[in-house]
């Protein structure tokens, strides 16, 4: 699987912010941040592939940043519960799906990466995960995807250079 | 848990590690909160004795937990 084909690869915005909602309900978190939208966007093999990362890997490193964090100020890490299990959700979700979806609300910053990503598509319903990638690669510590891809040590603006970016523009 | 070393790590100079533990517990607790919700459901609670000993309407725990079925 080459890093080309993940740019190429064409899904509907709603299935990201779906799938990155499903992340953040499984977490037990409210919102839906941009640290859910990398884990959805490695629900997809070849973006697993491009970033050398796995969707197991990434939610393990956000357990650890979460213990580390806790472990901070005096919580110990043998105080957890079970994150929830995951739901199906559809590749191409209708606004009826949407609607009916128990979702979880983006971020601020989780808007404005999907809204940035899907902008310069004369079809909204389209969007590439190079597109995507691109917007979370500007966000900087504290953002939570910025912190995860640094834990992961993963450089977004390497793999980004290895897209096609032709393909990024469509 | 040890309280006193609560207290002093929420005084801690870092406030990305003290806003993210911050976020972190109010993962734990929403975790907890649904695992055990589901565990009340399979032991035959209605919706009201679950609303009940959360503090809410059982009309409102129902909202939030009536798709947490796979």
């Amino acid at each position: 699987m080459t890093t080309e084909s993940v740019a190429r690869a064409v899904r509907h915005p709603w299935n990201v912010y779906l799938r990155a909602s499903e992340e953040a309900r499984r977490r037990g978190d409210r919102r839906t941040g941009t640290d859910h939208l990398v884990l959805a966007l490695l629900a997809d093999p070849s973006v697993e592939a491009a970033l050398d990362v796995s969707l197991p890997q990434a939610r393990r490193a956000l357990d650890a940043l979460d213990h580390e964090a806790l472990g901070a100020i005096g919580v110990g890490p043998d105080i957890d519960a079970p994150a929830l299990a995951m739901r199906d959700v559809p590749d191409e979700p209708t606004i009826r799906t949407v609607m009916r979806n128990d979702r979880r609300r983006l971020t601020p910053a989780a808007k404005r990466v999907l809204e940035d990503a899907v902008r310069p598509n004369r079809h909204k319903t389209q969007v590439t995960a190079g597109q995507v990638l691109a917007q979370l690669a500007v966000r900087r510590p504290p953002d939570p995807a910025a912190v995860l891809l640094a834990a992961l040590r993963v450089n977004l603006a390497e793999v980004l250079t290895r897209l096609d970016t032709s393909s990024l523009e469509r | 848990m040890d309280l006193e070393a609560v207290g002093a790590g929420i005084s801690s100079d870092d406030p990305a590690v003290g806003l993210r533990a911050s976020l972190a517990l109010h993962r734990l607790a929403e975790r907890v909160e649904a695992n055990q919700v589901a565990a009340a459901r399979q032991k035959g609670w209605s919706w009201q004795k679950i609303g009940d000993a959360l503090g809410v309407t059982r009309q409102s725990v129902h909202a939030k937990y009536m798709k947490e079925t796979p």
